[in-house]
């Protein structure tokens, strides 16, 4: 059965079959999204619970979702906000301050099971988790979600041209992580 | 979505980042992305029900509920139908509300013609002074100045003063009442100057006992 489009998934909600339209759109996107959470909250539970919670954004307000944005964006659009307000909400809630929290990431990449030190990978996550929060959503919707400058000037509600600038900041700023560590 | 190759190839002045494995190391438990839909879903339903704690009286409520709105609006058009033919029937002429006010002010304004019972009663005072004195003269011409009884009445009934002329008419049987002297009053469209009193008439209505009587009880 090939892939459903998003403009049956839309046409499913528009003509009353908003269950059955949502059922669709979740199968398709969960997994791209989820990963997108992930790569930006580390800890699976956290994730979880963003992803849930990105979801059930996304039946609240589907109907009041515009034709003029891809539905797709739209989806990383609020998976993202959520990811990121779910990390300033920790912020706020943390008693240790900002770099702290940062290194609280980093631990949690330490802490995953599967967590290897000389794999080059898992490296490249810890230099990740040191990019400030808007440098590191435009580092991943681009190097692991493939999206164009365009898709993520949707994402982010950027201008085309500082994506490309924050992208080649945090790209070098990797680089001198993985030189250095 | 960008093509793999171009991703690349804006790494390639970073020497390092550009060699690595372009994959995310984290792991899912298994069957997680089974189990994902069905509880977000439930969440949804959680959520829908906090939202709402009321429920419906049973299942066919809100099927029914339009139709049951509709028959309250018709039973709602028939009580003002039947509103409309309790009206009255009735017509008045065109204008009538408007003027009844000023119609009814006109008449309130016009102020009833009272006359005192004192005037009433000079007159009647004036008029059987006058007859009297007539009757005096008329039988002093026959008698060749004979001086009667009667009329040393006469004379002592002309100085009365008008509330006792008033007791007098009233015990002879005159209705002497203010409701009774406003209607004649009213009744007469003649000046006072022209009122033709019929002194023989009034007279007669006295006999010289009834005088004497009288002027003996005063």
């Amino acid at each position: 059965m090939s892939a459903i489009s998003d403009q049956e998934i839309l046409l499913e909600f528009q003509q009353g079959n908003k269950e059955q339209a949502f059922t669709h759109l979740m199968k398709k996107y969960q997994e791209k999204i989820y990963w997108h959470i992930r790569r930006i909250v580390v800890s699976h539970e956290d994730a979880n619970d963003v992803i849930q919670n990105t979801f059930i954004k996304v039946w609240s307000h589907i109907d009041q979702f515009r034709a003029d944005s891809k539905l797709y964006t739209w989806l990383y659009r609020i998976a993202t906000n959520e990811s990121l307000s779910f990390l300033e909400q920790r912020k706020k809630t943390s008693v240790v301050d900002f770099d702290d929290v940062k290194h609280d990431l980093s631990e949690s990449i330490t802490a995953e099971k599967e967590f290897d030190a000389q794999k080059a990978e898992w490296k490249l996550q810890l230099a990740i988790q040191q990019l400030p929060d808007k440098q590191r959503a435009v580092f991943n919707l681009r190097y692991y979600d493939e999206m164009t400058y365009e898709e993520i000037s949707e994402v982010l509600n950027t201008s085309v041209g500082a994506l490309k600038a924050n992208y080649h900041h945090a790209a070098k700023k990797i680089e001198e992580f993985l030189l250095s560590n | 979505m960008a093509h793999p190759i171009d991703i690349l190839n804006e790494l390639n002045e970073f020497r390092v980042l550009s060699q690595i494995p372009r994959k995310t190391p984290y792991n899912v438990p298994k069957g997680y992305f089974d189990s994902l839909f069905l509880t977000v879903n439930q969440q949804i339903t959680d959520q829908n029900n906090k939202k709402n704690p009321f429920s419906a009286p049973d299942s066919q409520y809100f099927e029914g509920l339009a139709a049951a709105v509709m028959s309250k609006i018709r039973s709602s058009d028939e009580e003002v139908q039947l509103n409309v033919s309790k009206e009255n029937p009735y017509s008045v002429p065109v204008n009538y509300f408007n003027t009844l006010p000023q119609e009814v002010l006109k008449k309130v304004k016009q102020p009833a013609k009272v006359i005192s019972i004192q005037k009433k009663l000079y007159r009647w005072a004036g008029a059987v002074a006058a007859g009297l004195l007539l009757l005096l003269t008329a039988q002093q011409f026959l008698n060749n100045n004979q001086e009667t009884g009667q009329e040393k009445y006469l004379t002592a009934i002309e100085a009365l003063p008008t509330d006792d002329l008033m007791v007098f008419a009233a015990n002879q049987g005159m209705d002497t009442s203010t409701e009774s002297v406003v209607f004649l009053y009213a009744n007469d469209e003649k000046d006072t100057d022209d009122w033709n009193f019929d002194i023989d008439e009034s007279l007669s209505e006295f006999s010289t006992e009834e005088l004497e009587v009288y002027l003996n009880i005063i």
